[in-house]
Parts: C-alpha cells; sequence; structure tokens
C-alpha cells in the first residue's frame, strides 16, 4: 500500500514535471503540444507524449500521525477552492484560495457551523453546499 | 517579474535548469520587494538571487532539453507550465492569490502565517 502510494505520488510528480518532496503540497499545471520525452533524475520512471496532454493536479502529502496505527499516515489538513481558466492551450487566469493546519480547521469548523466568512473566502463550497440542495440544476 | 528570450536560452535556476532553443516566456510572482530586483518585464532573462518565487509559469515554443532535479529529458512544441509555492505539511498558512499570466501586473498575493484569517 505503502508503495503504491509513493509511486503515485511520484507519478504525479513526474507528469507534471516539478521536485516533489514528501512533506510538501503542491498545487501546478502542465500543458504539452508536440513531442515530450522525460526521465527523473533517479531513472526510476519515465514518460512519453506524443500529441496533446494537460496535467492540473494537487498532492497532498501523508505528514500527520493516525493515532491507531504508529506506522500510518494520514493527509494533512489543507483546505484549498482553486479555479483554472483554459482557453484553447493557453492558461488565462488561475484564482486560488488556500488554508493549511489549523488555518483550514478553524474555516472548515465556520463552514460547517454555516457562520461563514466575512469576505466569503471559500465561496466554492458554499456553491457547492447549494447546487446540492438544489438538486444540481445550478 | 517577466522574461522573454528568443533563440538560445541557457537556465540554470533550480528546478528550471535546461537549453532552449526558441522562444521562452517566464513570470514569476515574488514575494515582497526583493531588494535588486526590478519588477516588470526582463528581455533575455534574469538572475533571480535565489528567491523563491510564489507562483512560477513558464511558456516554452521550440526545443527544450531539461537538465535540472525535476526533469531529465526534451520536449519539442508548446509547454506551459504552471506551479505554486509548495507548502510545509506543518505549516499553518492562508493563501489567496489571483494570477493572470498575460497580465502578470493584475496579479494580486495574500499570505498569512498562523491561524489568521486575512
Amino acid at each position: 500500500m505503502l508503495a503504491a502510494g509513493r509511486l503515485f505520488f511520484l507519478g504525479v510528480c513526474a507528469a507534471l514535471l516539478i521536485g516533489c518532496e514528501a512533506n510538501q503540497l503542491y498545487l501546478a499545471y502542465r500543458t504539452n503540444v508536440g513531442i515530450n520525452a522525460s526521465v527523473n533524475p533517479e531513472m526510476t520512471e519515465g514518460s512519453l507524449v506524443i500529441g496533446y496532454r494537460r496535467n492540473f493536479a494537487t498532492i497532498v502529502p501523508k505528514s500527520v500521525p493516525i493515532p491507531a496505527d504508529l506506522a500510518g499516515r494520514d493527509a494533512m489538513s489543507a483546505l484549498v477552492c482553486s479555479d483554472l481558466v483554459v482557453t484553447g492551450i493557453w492558461l488565462n487566469s488561475y484564482v486560488e484560495y488556500l488554508a493549511t493546519g489549523a488555518a483550514s480547521q478553524t474555516f472548515a469548523n465556520k463552514l460547517r457551523d454555516g457562520a461563514g466568512q466575512a469576505d466569503d473566502f471559500f465561496s466554492c463550497y458554499k456553491k457547492t453546499t447549494e447546487r446540492k440542495q438544489d438538486g444540481g440544476s445550478q | 517579474m517577466t522574461s522573454r528570450t528568443y533563440g538560445f536560452h541557457l537556465n540554470t535556476e533550480q528546478g528550471e535548469a535546461g537549453i532552449v532553443l526558441g522562444y521562452s516566456r517566464t513570470v514569476r510572482v515574488l514575494p515582497g520587494e526583493p531588494a535588486g530586483l526590478l519588477p516588470g518585464p526582463h528581455l533575455f532573462g534574469v538572475w533571480l538571487q535565489g528567491t523563491e518565487p510564489v507562483v512560477l509559469f513558464r511558456r516554452l515554443v521550440g526545443l527544450e532539453i531539461g537538465l535540472n532535479d525535476s526533469m531529465v529529458g526534451l520536449s519539442l512544441g508548446v509547454t506551459e507550465q504552471m506551479s505554486t509555492a509548495p507548502v510545509d505539511a506543518s505549516a499553518t498558512i492562508t493563501r489567496r492569490l489571483f494570477f493572470v499570466p498575460d497580465h502578470p501586473e493584475q496579479s494580486i498575493v495574500r499570505m498569512c502565517e498562523g491561524n489568521s484569517q486575512c
């Protein structure tokens, strides 16, 4: 399981062609049109793309100890709203609202309690809730 | 901060090191106002003095040979790449980001450390 998780972690990093460390949160985007052939510096993974490929991914590290499993790790606390706007193959804009650690728990508690934020910091979560309540019609 | 290069371009920045033959446009949103770095466009590259960008955007048209810690290989055609600054798993931060690669002067970044609602 751990090996599979590590392979997935490395695979996403390799696809995005960013150097990842296991204890950091990453958000990244990459588009290729043409030919791309690459391997990671350890020469353990490689990829060949001919044509078109777009990736937009978040990599959340597993850093929090699990009380019931001393060897296990759970994902870190993070609350993210992101909006990537693309026209054709070109990136137009990227909007991100991110909170991690205790800040993400504070925001999550306020969203759960319906208190919200003064400036709708995580408004995307409210929109998701409204969509569910309206039966997904919006 | 924006840099454009045409023709042959040797890049030695960590994570981007390599050779580009063609056109490249790189936009970096840097935190604060680093000394010695002027905001705006820089033709034919710029030395970042080790400053880590909050946002890194690259658009390449042509041939790139990557020789860095994330990629060893080559790319021929069009490549667009954007990444935000990684966040340590133990960090408590809040970050708001609005990034427009074609109009970086419109970009907005606001970051707070700790459990504050900035």
